[in-house]
């Protein structure tokens, strides 16, 4: 099938125990896709996006990146392979033990064994990017949600990545704060980034997204370009789910 | 997690079978190894090394002369007789009374001296001299309790204080009807006991007797009335058994003093030196002796806190490898030391270790307040550990950083700040469990405060300025850590 795809998975399951949260997911992700994952709570959609860079180990089905099988990688190759696939996390997970251009640095430098200058300047221009280059020096602690969310997308921009993975990044945010983090994330995508965003900001995903995946209790149900999901949902729980969602 | 429960208990069984069958098997082994090279080895060495407990005015007790602290006293004046009389040079190693005879057993000393009394129990675990000096027995009583006791006969029914181990406490047990004998390991902390009326009466070797009722004046004497078996109430000097050779030629030396009555003219040195001593019995003259036990309580603190600190990160990583070897060798580490006193470690460090390498006192304190912090910092790190947020981990290992860095940039500084406050309560604590070093002879604080104790025969006021001491130096070792936790509370 589509050997241009960056991200393959195929019968994707995870099991807790007895609990089943992922039955069984097939999907492809290619360069430059906007990938939007939405569904209600419950349904494994973080677990799905966890799964992809193995923070979680799947109990079953595979996934390949770039062709290859990532559940037979050694750990040298499992960090490799993360390298290239950034997280944002919904609780940002900056250190906080290291200011804003320390957690910019940090990776390059110890991964990629970028020089402490170089380091510095790439991070300087990633944090003009998302509007914070003033926060160079402070600690995390000091920021506040949204802007320490652009600081955590700026920190895997830093080492260059493939593809982007967004675990709800915009709901711990106060609302007001949900605004000026999509602003950045649609950016990235109007340059190209591949990204796969777990939201349930259904605007930015009619907006930006490619293609929208609809999941529920540990299925895709339904898979199509933004505009045809959200108006004509052919799935009885998107139908559902969206009419509520557009509805309130 | 059953089989792995069993495991760890496996582990710990052998490590402490196999340190019963190290502790039994190598002295035997030793001893007869050295069967009568005794004397010969001495010789060869040109060293006799001379292991007391200098507390104990006028066998021996320490003064300080031309700026610098002698160990002095009778026993002394004798062993120097006997060195010359072998023609090899005499070396004193200090160390508490409880220790000197283990010394000599496990080699660390060739000869113990000390005031002991040669007991049927001592002679069955060393070689005994001749008695070079026999000062007989009494009770050391209150001024003002004089006219009650009279003579032995008055105590009975009494409380009777004495060392314990000692003659003095078997005799009392035994000899005086009705009595309730009390033990502590001290002297100076008897007659503490006795001028505060914990006691009534002390057993004390006359001498010593006799030596405290001319430098403090609340304090009387009575003679005992035991009837004594010579050979066993006098002093004598012990050697590891089978030192056939040596104990001859020392005997030599001993009835040559006897015939010439050489014990009085050491006993006058003694008194000389005990003068100097009570001249200025004001904690300001004492000053240098304090000096020194802060010295070497700093040194052994301040060493052990940072090995103590790179072995327990050591540990607490090992207990969360994915190696059960490794982690099942950290947890029994971990719960051996902490399930087991750190008198014993030190004990064990310089005694029982002390049979294959010769280790010296300092080094032994060291390494046993080290070993022992080590566990107890591991546990506290691995708390700080878990204590950081997997989302830390998460977010460290999606930017391709390996376990390594993530510990070392992420979540070891995280921890660190944790755990502050926890590992500053270990250091204070480390530095005040230091002071059993003093029972090695480390001339740690403790030590030192024993000493003076001994040389003034003033019981309290010595500990109250190593009370102040060790409050001062925890004190400010707080300030210190607080601030630095200050320093860290940017980072939320």
């Amino acid at each position: 099938m589509p050997s241009d795809a960056l991200i393959e998975v195929k019968k994707l399951q995870k099991n807790y125990g007895e609990n089943e949260v992922l039955k069984q997911i097939d999907g492809v992700v290619k360069p430059g896709q906007v990938i939007c994952v939405i569904g209600p709570s419950g349904s494994g959609k973080s677990t799905f996006l966890r799964c992809l860079n193995l923070l979680e180990k799947p109990t079953g089905g595979e996934i390949l990146f770039e062709g290859h099988d990532t559940m037979s990688f050694s750990e040298a190759e499992l960090t490799t392979m993360r390298e290239r696939m950034g997280m944002v996390f919904q609780s940002f997970n900056l250190f906080p033990n290291l200011t804003v251009l320390e957690n910019l640095k940090l990776a390059p430098m110890r991964v990629k064994h970028m020089a402490e200058d170089d380091a510095a300047k790439k991070a300087l221009t990633l944090l003009k990017r998302v509007g914070l280059a003033e926060k160079a020096d402070v600690y995390p602690s000091s920021l506040s949600g949204g802007q320490q969310q652009r600081v955590a997308i700026a920190r895997a921009l830093a080492m260059d990545p493939e593809v982007l993975l967004f675990d709800e990044p915009t709901s711990a945010l106060d609302p007001e704060m949900v605004g000026e983090v999509l602003a950045v994330m649609k950016e990235l995508a109007e340059d190209g980034m591949t990204m796969v965003v777990v939201t349930h900001e259904m605007g930015f995903a009619r907006e930006v997204g490619d293609e929208v995946w609809f999941m529920a209790d540990g299925y895709i149900l339904e898979k199509n370009e933004p505009n045809a999901l959200f108006n004509h949902p052919q799935n009885e729980r998107a139908q559902d789910f969206i009419s509520k969602i557009i509805g309130n | 997690m059953k089989v792995q429960g069993k495991k760890i208990l496996l582990t710990i069984v052998t490590l402490c079978l196999s340190l019963v069958v190290f502790v039994t098997i190598q002295p035997t082994h030793q001893t007869a190894y050295a069967a009568d090279q005794s004397l010969q080895k001495i010789k060869d060495k040109g060293t006799i090394v001379m292991a007391t407990s200098p507390d104990y005015p006028p066998y021996e007790f320490e003064v300080n002369h031309d700026g610098k602290d002698h160990i002095v006293g009778m026993d002394v004046d004798i062993m120097k007789k006997v060195a010359k009389d072998l023609g090899v040079k005499l070396v004193i190693k200090s160390m508490s009374f409880d220790s000197v005879l283990v010394a000599v057993e496990t080699g660390k000393a060739d000869v113990a001296m000390s005031g002991i009394n040669p007991t049927p129990a001592r002679r069955q675990s060393v070689d005994f001299s001749e008695i070079y000096y026999n000062g007989g027995q009494s009770f050391l009583i209150d001024k003002t309790d004089a006219a009650k006791y009279k003579t032995q006969a008055n105590l009975a029914n009494k409380t009777i204080g004495a060392q314990t181990g000692t003659l003095q406490y078997n005799l009392a047990k035994q000899k005086i009807p009705g009595a309730t004998v009390k033990g502590m390991d001290k002297s100076t902390d008897l007659v503490l006991a006795l001028k505060t009326h914990k006691i009534d009466a002390l057993g004390i070797e006359t001498p010593s007797a006799e030596a405290y009722v001319k430098n403090d004046p609340d304090l009387a004497m009575i003679k005992s009335s035991y009837p004594l078996n010579k050979n066993e109430t006098g002093s004598a000097m012990a050697f590891k058994k089978g030192s056939d050779s040596l104990v001859t030629a020392v005997n030599k030396s001993i009835n040559e003093i006897k015939a010439k009555g050489l014990v009085n003219n050491y006993l006058a040195d003694a008194g000389k030196y005990m003068k100097v001593n009570t001249v200025n019995t004001s904690m300001w003259h004492y000053w240098s002796y304090f000096a020194k036990g802060i010295e070497y309580t700093l040194i052994i603190s301040a060493i052990s806190v940072v090995i103590g600190v790179l072995l327990g990160t050591l540990l607490a990583l090992m207990r969360f490898s994915k190696s059960k070897i490794i982690h099942a060798i950290a947890v029994a580490y971990i719960e051996f030391v902490r399930g087991t006193p750190l008198m014993v470690q030190v004990l064990f460090v310089y005694f029982g270790i002390g049979i294959i390498v010769n280790l010296p006192a300092l080094l032994s304190g060291i390494i046993a307040v080290s070993l022992n912090s080590g566990a107890y910092v591991a546990e506290i790190i691995r708390g700080g550990i878990n204590s950081v947020a997997k989302g830390q981990t998460e977010a460290s290992a999606s930017l391709g950083l390996n376990k390594t860095d993530t510990m070392r940039f992420v979540v070891l500084p995280q921890a660190l700040k944790n755990i502050w406050p926890a590992l500053g309560n270990e250091f204070v604590s480390l530095i005040k469990e230091s002071s059993i070093v003093s029972i090695i002879g480390v001339t740690d604080l403790i030590y030192q405060l024993n000493i003076v104790r001994a040389d003034t025969y003033r019981g309290v006021m010595p500990v109250f300025v190593a009370m102040i001491i060790y409050f001062i130096i925890t004190f400010i070792l707080t300030r210190i850590l607080n601030h630095y936790e200050g320093k860290m509370k940017h980072a939320k």
